[in-house]
């Protein structure tokens, strides 16, 4: 209000008596509703699925968490998506950290290209990605069985730790890597 | 128990694996024995007889074998005695798997080795398995007890096992047990009726609604009144699509639906499920018996050199029983391994497996053996193996083992290719297309809604409308929300707080999202309970199960998608111009309409642009919830990829998915120009 009153009257002006537009003031309540209604939405299925997580017949119990550390292959699994997850910023950061920099420094007018490709990610569904690599895979037993191709292949796949999917998780994971990677880049390059 | 029929059983086949290279011919000779070499053995004789098979598998060391659940049909003692026994290892894949899990297997580890040696499938399946040359054939030891109507002439099945399908029930949570089939379709059995697994992969559930068709005058040659029966269920909103698993569930855990039709074994673990039966016409199946174990050894010195291996498993024979079999139910776990010229060698079984000592089991799990005289038959049987090398798609019978084969890798054989190769191949080879198969994969067709016209077409349907509608409504909640954010005056804090919850909730998604609503207004969902049970409304006929259902989750990571993307479109949005509007008199609609509104306009349709891409790719979420219950394209490409049930669906998921990418494409090329309109206005 003050700020409109002063852009209205000038500084050190007189403010109207009355506000440019009366009515705004109440018009806020929508806002209330929208943030009541998609509150609720959003925190009742998570406060739902907490709720179910521990109760039980009679009463509640955290049981289920505490089981959690000793279920059955829940230390395997969790280490290895760890290793998956590490592994996929890694070697996302060796791949883009160099092509970022090369890009600004180096090579600008590559630079369309490069934010084009790594855009392809978002464009592409997962499930198409995974349909290509899968056929890819398929090439190791069809054409280069006995050969060391093959033997990288099935290796990739092995289930003690798949590589495969550290590698698709690093092409998903490119579009997020490359804009962040390219704006810290500009900002510097662009400053003093 | 009155029963019912069916339940499928399985019987390992054992097929052969190994394949050695052998340098010449038709395989003399090679390691174990003067048999010819596993890959082409049809019988423990081609190796030289049950010791030199042992001998091989022995040496190999190791068996695959998958989908073995440890309580069922005694699976796990029996992997026990066999290692114990032959001093072999097993390796137990996903225990839990469905005979399509097999299948696909034996087609995505071709050539590695950790294929599957042996399967145990749903006679359907193994029909299916055959057809596609995905089995070797093998003649077990005691082949020749096996009744006819329990194998395949050649070698390729047999059955070892089956049972009964009843209808199971938690009568911790029902209070009266269904007794027919008819009566599950009863409002008070509302959500609780399932099926143990997905029909068109897993053979119990084949079978369950196989026995519904025989409950309401279907036959053997016609499954239609089953699948009209469920749709039935479904309609009446008894259906709750949930798999039944065989884990015990606590109480608590509301998800489980109470009553479902299991197979046989159901599962023992499970709290009181008291199965009742449901009334079914249908005979009492029949089923075979078997065991089998098989191993599959390999030797590193067959690798190296040509030598061959075998296989040996073990199955029990079977005898027959008095009951007439009938086709449908037996089920016949099949092996099948054919495999480019792999030295997998062998793998012997033992004699007598299962059979009578350990057969603690079978009380508990309702397993009937074929024979009668389950204790005298101890057969070992021997496997069989075989496979056939074959290298590539296009090598057509028996390969004979290139030479030099040296990775164990056994491939299996594996139909991949294109639906009219494999045609072709399976008309060259004189393979007739299998009732079973047929029958599933009319059952596929008619799931699907909308009955059998244009699956294909109708999911992409399905998709793009699932997504314009959670798109546009996801932009319109968005923007008012990230409106009404921006907009608070003392607002920083609730400002910060969405933000980064948007954040969090934009990349929420899969498996968690869907535990989230499955809980909240899932079948036994926490806002179910307190619509219906307290305050006696009910849904209102909403399914979280359905379209609707759907686009209220997909919702959920759409909204915050949109704040997170409108957000600096609004910062642009000068105050300055506002206020400018505002001296010169215009009314707050005129201000949207002619200069906030246009200024926006790019940007939000840009966002909205991507809302609709990130819904038409989703693909977890709606796995999670509704199986492929629901035409979507991402579900159809996943089950085109995972399915044999249509010969060639590989390539009609490469289709579906390129059909996507460039669907995809046009909205990206359109969000790209719509981007670059909005730069004149913010920069």
């Amino acid at each position: 209000m003050t700020a409109l009153a002063e852009s209205v009257a000038g500084t050190g002006g007189v403010a109207p008596e009355t506000p440019v537009r009366p009515g705004r003031r109440g018009a806020g309540a929508w806002r209330y509703a929208v943030l009541a209604v998609l509150g609720v939405y959003f925190l009742v299925p998570i406060a739902a699925s907490v709720w179910y997580t521990v109760r039980e017949r009679d009463g509640v119990s955290l049981g289920t968490y505490a089981e959690i550390p000793s279920a059955e292959g829940f230390a395997d699994s969790f280490t290895r998506s760890l290793a998956l997850a590490g592994l996929t910023v890694v070697l996302a950061l060796l791949l883009m950290v160099p092509t970022v920099v090369l890009v600004d420094l180096r090579l600008p007018r590559l630079r369309t290209t490069v934010e084009l490709l790594t855009l392809m990610p978002l464009v592409l569904p997962p499930i198409a990605l995974v349909v290509g690599v899968r056929s890819v895979l398929a090439w190791a037993p069809d054409y280069f069985l006995n050969t060391w191709l093959a033997e990288a292949f099935f290796a990739l796949q092995e289930p003690a730790l798949p590589w495969i999917l550290v590698l698709v998780y690093v092409v998903l994971a490119l579009p997020f890597v490359y804009r962040a990677l390219d704006a810290g880049v500009r900002g510097r390059t662009s400053g003093p | 128990m009155r029963g019912t029929t069916l339940r499928a059983a399985v019987a390992v086949v054992t097929t052969g694996l190994v394949l050695t290279a052998c340098g010449s011919d038709d395989g003399g000779s090679s390691g174990g024995g003067d048999g010819s070499d596993a890959a082409t053995a049809t019988s423990a004789e081609d190796f030289g007889g049950m010791d030199a098979l042992i001998e091989a598998a022995q040496e190999e060391g190791t068996l695959n074998v998958i989908a073995l659940p440890p309580d069922w049909a005694n699976y796990g003692e029996m992997l026990e005695t066999f290692s114990e026994k032959y001093d072999i290892e097993i390796n137990s894949a996903s225990p839990d798997g469905s005979s399509q899990d097999e299948l696909n297997a034996v087609e995505s580890q071709r050539g590695q080795d950790r294929a599957p040696d042996v399967l145990d499938l749903g006679t359907a399946f193994a029909r299916q398995a055959q057809a596609q040359g995905l089995l070797a054939p093998y003649k077990v030891e005691t082949w020749d007890e096996i009744p006819e109507n329990q194998k395949d002439a050649d070698g390729h099945w047999f059955n070892d096992y089956g049972g009964f399908i009843s209808i199971g029930c938690n009568a911790s949570v029902v209070e009266t047990c269904p007794t027919t089939f008819a009566e599950l379709l009863d409002p008070q059995y509302a959500g609780q009726v399932a099926l143990n697994g997905n029909p068109t992969q897993a053979a119990a559930a084949f079978s369950g609604v196989w026995a519904a068709s025989l409950a309401n005058g279907g036959s053997l040659d016609d499954i239609g009144p089953g699948i009209d029966f469920f749709t039935q269920i479904k309609d009446a909103g008894n259906f709750n699509p949930v798999e039944i698993t065989p884990r015990p569930s606590r109480a608590a855990r509301p998800r489980s639906p109470s009553t479902g039709t299991t197979s046989t074994p159901p599962s023992p673990r499970s709290s009181p499920s008291r199965a009742s039966s449901g009334r079914s016409p249908s005979p009492p199946t029949e089923c075979s018996a078997a065991t089998t174990a098989r191993r599959s050894a390999r030797s590193p010195r067959t690798r190296r050199r040509p030598g061959c291996g075998r296989s040996s498993c073990t199955a029990t024979t079977a005898r027959t029983s008095g009951w007439r079999a009938a086709p449908v139910r037996s089920g016949c776990r099949t092996w099948k391994r054919r495999g480019p010229p792999t030295p997998r060698p062998w793998r012997r079984c033992p004699r007598s497996r299962a059979t009578s000592s350990s057969r603690p089991t079978s009380s508990r799990r309702r397993r009937r053996p074929s024979w009668p005289s389950a204790g005298t038959r101890r057969s070992p049987a021997d496997h069989r193996i075989a496979g056939r090398g074959r290298a590539g798609p296009s090598q057509e019978g028996p390969a004979r083992p290139r030479a030099r084969r040296p990775r164990r890798a056994a491939v299996l054989p594996v139909r991949r290719d294109v639906p009219a190769a494999a045609d072709r191949r399976a008309r060259r080879r004189g393979v007739p297309r299998d009732r079973p198969g047929h029958v599933r994969g009319e059952l596929v067709d008619r799931l699907r809604p909308g009955g059998h016209r244009g699956p294909y077409g109708r999911s992409y349907l399905g998709s793009l409308q699932l997504s314009a509608i959670t798109a546009v409504l996801g932009a319109v909640l968005g923007l008012a929300l990230a409106v009404a954010v921006l907009r608070a005056r003392r607002g920083r804090l609730l400002r910060r707080l969405v933000l980064t919850a948007s954040g969090v909730l934009a990349n929420f998604g899969g498996i968690p999202l869907a535990f989230a609503f499955i809980a909240t207004i899932g079948t036994s969902g926490v806002v179910t309970a307190l619509l219906t049970d307290t305050l006696g409304l009910g849904l209102g006929g909403f399914s979280l199960y359905s379209m609707t259902g759907l686009a209220l989750v997909y919702l959920y990571f759409l909204i915050p998608l949109m704040v997170l993307t409108i957000v600096p479109a609004l910062e642009a949005l000068r105050p300055q111009w506002r206020e400018a509007a505002d001296n010169l008199g215009a009314t707050g609609w005129q201000y949207w309409r002619y200069v906030g509104g246009p200024v926006l306009a790019p940007p939000v349709i840009g966002a909205t642009m991507l809302l609709f891409a990130s819904a038409f790719a989703a693909y977890a979420t709606a796995r999670a919830l509704v199986g492929s219950s629901i035409p979507l394209v991402t579900l159809q490409i996943a089950d085109a990829l995972s399915s044999n049930v249509v010969v060639g669906s590989e390539n009609l998921g490469k289709a579906l998915a390129l059909g996507m990418v460039l669907l995809i494409g046009l909205v990206m090329i359109f969000y790209a120009w719509v981007q670059r309109r909005t730069q004149r206005w913010l920069s």
